[in-house]
């Protein structure tokens, strides 16, 4: 792929994304169900109210405030002095984490270039709409991490970031949430990419990002060849991350009872995000990520 | 397979007719070890990476507590592909369980058996069996009866059969056996091959006493024993005395058909002529109406069957024939002319005739002209020139004249001509006397010639005119002056006699062998020797000599053992059969007993049977004739023909017990299953798509 950027004519990461791909991001924006503060002003409202454009309140002046933000007209009618207040528009922070544990890895490594993917195509469109960017990996602990970036210019250095993520590790979410809130001061939407194959569960660590005032997103990447494995009779079960052994007769009953069970496995945790207000989404490998990204988002109201 | 195989020892009550125990083991042995090397490797788990074990330890948890019985379950497996191993081993021991029919209850013996029996089944192969009826030879129809008694004899072990052919004698096709394929395979050698590839009759009369002896002696002390026969009853009446120690059954093929066919035929030369021929023939019409036909006598030296006869260009003799309806008619050719010494004579129906002739082997008959011998003769006189002029006008006459004081005796000659002499002629040989001596007779009264008184002037008052001795004789101007009476005796045969039945001439057969004609004058007192029939008495006296001795009216026939005559010094003997004789004269073979060739030929036409090598020590030029040697080591020519009235007669004779189908009705029978060795490679077969079926399943993994 020899794809150019839209913005500044260097070549796209090859592999990942083309140029046509890129331009249909740009169009995109996410839609944030809170607001949160920043240093500098961005497109989305914040709490904090300051020198934006949009009026938001009044209240008593006080000794040291802008005499610029006096509202003359309220104090010409009621002989009051009164602060004009404005909302100020600040920077979305979004955080991607990906799941780089070994259950990722299992089956040519689809599950974690379905999730390179889509984690980049959401950075590439944080940084289209002005917001900062930042993705990291986890497994058992939180692994490498790209700090925030802002600008188009800066997927590449996404791009580089992915390039260099190699899967290994046992998946620990509440390991890996529990550093990640803690190193991170800016609160913002961060996106879960994961099989949430955890050993230790998922629930700690989506709690963690709640507790601490992130707004998770679970996407939870799959694969059907997991569900329909071309296996019949005696074979040996390896866990990909422990190493667990398991000697099991595969049959077409045991393998119903296995679909089921992880059917229930994955509505444990859609249930979970339904209960808790928390986006759910499911990626298949079988699915283009393009398409995950330009329709099944979409349709699930996470973009616009 | 029970039956056949040698059955070997038991074990447990089952004998292994197939590889012995030993191999058996060995076998099992090395493909139960093979087995068992597969399902060790059969227990070596895939081993699969799965990203999330605890999803699938969810589902397997309930399964960990029946691992005792999976584990049984694989051992199961692991018995019962041992168990598949060793049931196809046994199947390849052809076990054999002693007192039981079979398994699966498909003929199990135990089970009302039918009454033991043994049926000798005859099939008519005689040469009537060629008669066509509705398109097929009667020989066709007897074979699909046949196979037909078979397919409802041979239906249990205990049904015996034994198939023979007759034809001129018999012919066993199989021993006593209950197996069906082997009946099925003989039946197809029954009859002789043809060049059209289908089986024809033979050209034999029905020896039906040789097949009546051998039943007796095949039936004899057998449970059930019948004697089943497939024929045409073509043939005389069977004594109903010789059916009674037999179970005679009948299955009989044909009906009532018309025939015309030749009795008989011979040539031969006229003994003073080696020019012309004289033929004989008789011809039958074996049908209500009379018939018009026409026979053709075809001539080829070297013919040896029809078709090298049946040529427009060697025809030598054609005449019309008007046949009475079951009648014979007999007649001569007396005045035949043709080159070589083979004949063929031929009838045929004129196509005008509505008759119809439905058996066309006796259409046929050959004849070889016998060959012209050189008598040898001595002549004993005190000069008589009469009667030694006569013995010249013959040819082939070697004549040796003596006196009666140089006469040694017959030995050596042919015919020995005794002339009013005195002579001792008690030794074999063959005499003819002139007016013998009472003195002439032999030792003891029954070998003697008595002489009971003498008659002047004797006039011929009597003469058989078809005797060979009065032939073309005339004795009406004898004039004899007188004559001595002899007293003849029961067998003479009197050709010619005077007053009172005084013998004039008269032939006589002595106990002891010798053959004499008795001329009862002396020529030299009567007016014979002036008359012509003088010189033509002696030649007939000669050549009667000769004409018996050589049988030119013995028939030969197809089937039935020949003896010819042979002075050679041959030991060994090559035949050589007709043209279109298939499968040529293998097994036809010429022994030589003493002075005689024996061989019987299997079919009509002519035979040729060459001389061999000479036996070892022998010296041709130690013969008594110089040039004798290479004269008698000449081939032996024969001709063979049907001429028997009785296959001519293709009608059914005699009335016989019909045979009719045993009544027992086998159980519902599958002889493929009636082996433990197929049923055993079922139980494996069965056992093996069990296995795969619950494989594939899931149910015994």
């Amino acid at each position: 792929m020899t794809a150019r950027s839209p913005t500044d004519g260097r070549p796209a990461r090859s592999g990942l994304f083309d140029d046509a791909f890129l331009k249909r991001l740009e169009y995109l924006e996410i839609v944030s169900r809170k607001r949160f503060s920043a240093l500098n002003r961005g497109e989305r409202r914040s709490k904090k109210l300051g020198a934006g454009l949009e009026f938001a309140d009044h209240r008593r002046y006080s000794p040291g405030d802008d005499f610029r933000n006096i509202d003359w007209n309220v104090y010409a009618r009621l002989g009051k002095l009164l602060l004009r207040l404005y909302e100020e528009e600040e920077d979305l922070f979004v955080y991607v984490l990906i799941d780089a544990s070994l259950s990722m890895s299992v089956g040519e490594s689809a599950k974690l270039d379905q999730a390179k993917k889509i984690g980049a195509s959401l950075a590439y469109i944080a940084l289209a709409n002005l917001d900062r960017s930042s993705l990291a990996t986890f497994s058992e602990k939180l692994g490498s991490r790209l700090l925030p970036v802002r600008g188009k210019s800066q997927i590449f250095r996404i791009f580089e970031f992915l390039n260099k993520v190699e899967a290994g590790g046992l998946t620990s979410f509440e390991e890996a949430m529990k550093t990640f809130v803690h190193d991170t001061k800016r609160r913002g939407l961060v996106v879960v990419l994961s099989d949430f194959y955890a050993q230790d569960g998922w629930e700690g660590g989506l709690n963690l990002l709640r507790y601490h005032r992130f707004e998770p997103v679970v996407i939870q990447v799959t694969d059907q060849r997991e569900l329909e494995p071309n296996l019949r009779g005696d074979i040996l079960l390896i866990d990909a991350e422990t190493k667990v052994q398991k000697e099991i007769t595969l049959t077409p009953r045991l393998l119903q009872k296995y679909r089921e069970a992880h059917a229930a496995f994955c509505g444990e945790l859609e249930a979970y995000c339904k209960s808790h207000q928390v986006p759910y989404y499911q990626a298949p490998v079988q699915r283009p990520f393009d398409e995950v990204v330009m329709t099944m988002l979409r349709e699930g109201g996470f973009l616009v | 397979m029970f039956e056949l195989s040698d059955a070997g020892p038991m074990f447990l009550g089952v004998s292994l007719d197939g590889l012995p125990l030993a191999e058996l083991g060995k076998l099992f042995a090395i493909f139960g070890g093979a087995m068992l090397v597969l399902y060790i490797l059969k227990l070596r788990r895939r081993r699969v990476q799965v990203p999330f074990s605890p999803l699938w330890s969810r589902v397997v948890v309930e399964k960990q507590s029946s691992s005792l019985f999976k584990a049984l379950k694989r051992v199961g497996s692991l018995l019962v592909q041992l168990a598949i191993i060793a049931l196809v081993v046994l199947a390849l021991g052809d076990p054999n369980v002693a007192g039981a029919g079979s398994i699966a209850g498909c003929t199990h013996e135990d089970e009302k058996p039918p009454p033991p029996r043994h049926a000798l089944l005859i099939l008519d192969a005689s040469a009537s069996m060629a008669t066509v009826e509705g398109g097929k030879t009667r020989l066709e129809r007897a074979r699909d009866e046949a196979a037909d008694v078979i397919s409802k004899l041979a239906i249990h072990p205990t049904q015996k059969v034994m198939m023979v052919q007759l034809d001129a004698t018999t012919r066993p096709l199989t021993l006593w056996t209950s197996d069906p394929a082997v009946l099925t395979a003989a039946l197809s050698r029954y009859g002789r091959p043809s060049s059209d590839g289908v089986a024809q009759a033979l050209d034999t009369p029905t020896a039906i006493d040789d097949a009546l002896r051998l039943a007796t002696d095949a039936l004899r002390g057998r449970e059930g024993a019948q004697a089943i026969f497939v024929t045409d009853r073509a043939f005389e009446p069977i004594d109903i005395s010789k059916l009674e120690s037999l179970d005679f059954r009948v299955v009989p093929v044909g009906g009532a058909s018309d025939n015309v066919g030749i009795e008989a035929f011979n040539v031969r030369p006229y003994l003073d002529d080696s020019v012309t021929y004289v033929a004989w023939y008789a011809i039958r019409n074996e049908s209500a109406n009379p018939v018009k036909a026409s026979l053709y006598v075809y001539a080829n030296p070297k013919g040896t069957s029809e078709v090298d006869f049946d040529d427009p260009a060697r025809l030598v003799h054609t005449e019309p024939l008007l046949l009475p309806p079951n009648d014979t008619i007999r007649s001569h050719i007396p005045e035949l002319k043709f080159e070589g010494s083979r004949l063929m004579a031929k009838v045929v129906v004129d196509a005008a005739d509505p008759t119809r002739d439905a058996f066309s082997r006796d259409d046929l008959a050959f004849a070889v002209v016998p060959e012209r011998k050189v008598l040898k003769v001595q002549l004993v006189s005190e000069g008589n020139l009469f009667v030694h002029a006569a013995l010249y006008l013959r040819e082939n006459i070697a004549l040796t004249a003596v006196t009666p004081s140089e006469y040694k005796g017959p030995e050596g000659f042919d015919v020995t001509v005794v002339d009013t002499v005195d002579v001792d002629i008690s030794r074999p040989g063959n005499y003819f006397l002139i007016e013998p001596p009472a003195s002439a007779a032999g030792v003891e009264p029954s070998q003697s010639i008595q002489i009971r008184g003498r008659m002047e002037q004797p006039l011929v008052q009597k003469v058989d005119k078809k005797h060979p001795l009065s032939r073309h004789l005339g004795f009406a101007d004898a004039n004899i002056l007188e004559m001595p009476v002899y007293t003849t005796e029961r067998g003479d045969e009197i050709v010619a006699s005077a007053q009172n039945g005084a013998p004039l001439l008269f032939a006589r057969k002595f106990p002891d062998g010798r053959r004499a004609v008795v001329l009862s004058f002396d020529v030299r007192k009567s007016l014979l020797p002036m008359n012509y029939s003088f010189p033509i008495l002696v030649v007939n006296a000669i050549s009667w000599f000769a004409q018996d001795a050589d049988g030119l009216l013995q028939p030969n026939r197809a089937g039935l053992p020949l003896s010819l005559a042979y002075k050679g010094t041959a030991t060994s003997f090559t035949v050589k059969g007709p043209t279109d004789l298939v499968g040529g004269v293998d097994g036809v073979n010429a022994r030589r007993i003493g002075e005689r060739v024996h061989f019987t030929a299997p079919r009509l036409g002519i035979f040729q049977i060459v001389p061999g090598p000479s036996a070892p020590g022998s010296d041709p030029a130690a013969t008594a004739d110089p040039g004798a040697a290479s004269e008698v080591d000449k081939p032996l020519e024969v001709a063979i023909n049907l001429l028997s009235p009785e296959e001519s007669r293709i009608a059914p004779r005699g009335e016989y017990p019909a045979w009719s189908a045993p009544v027992w009705t086998p159980p519902v029978q599958n002889e493929w299953l009636a082996e433990l060795w197929r049923v055993l490679l079922l139980i494996a077969l069965g056992v093996v798509l069990i296995e795969w079926f619950t494989w594939h399943r899931r149910w015994t993994v």
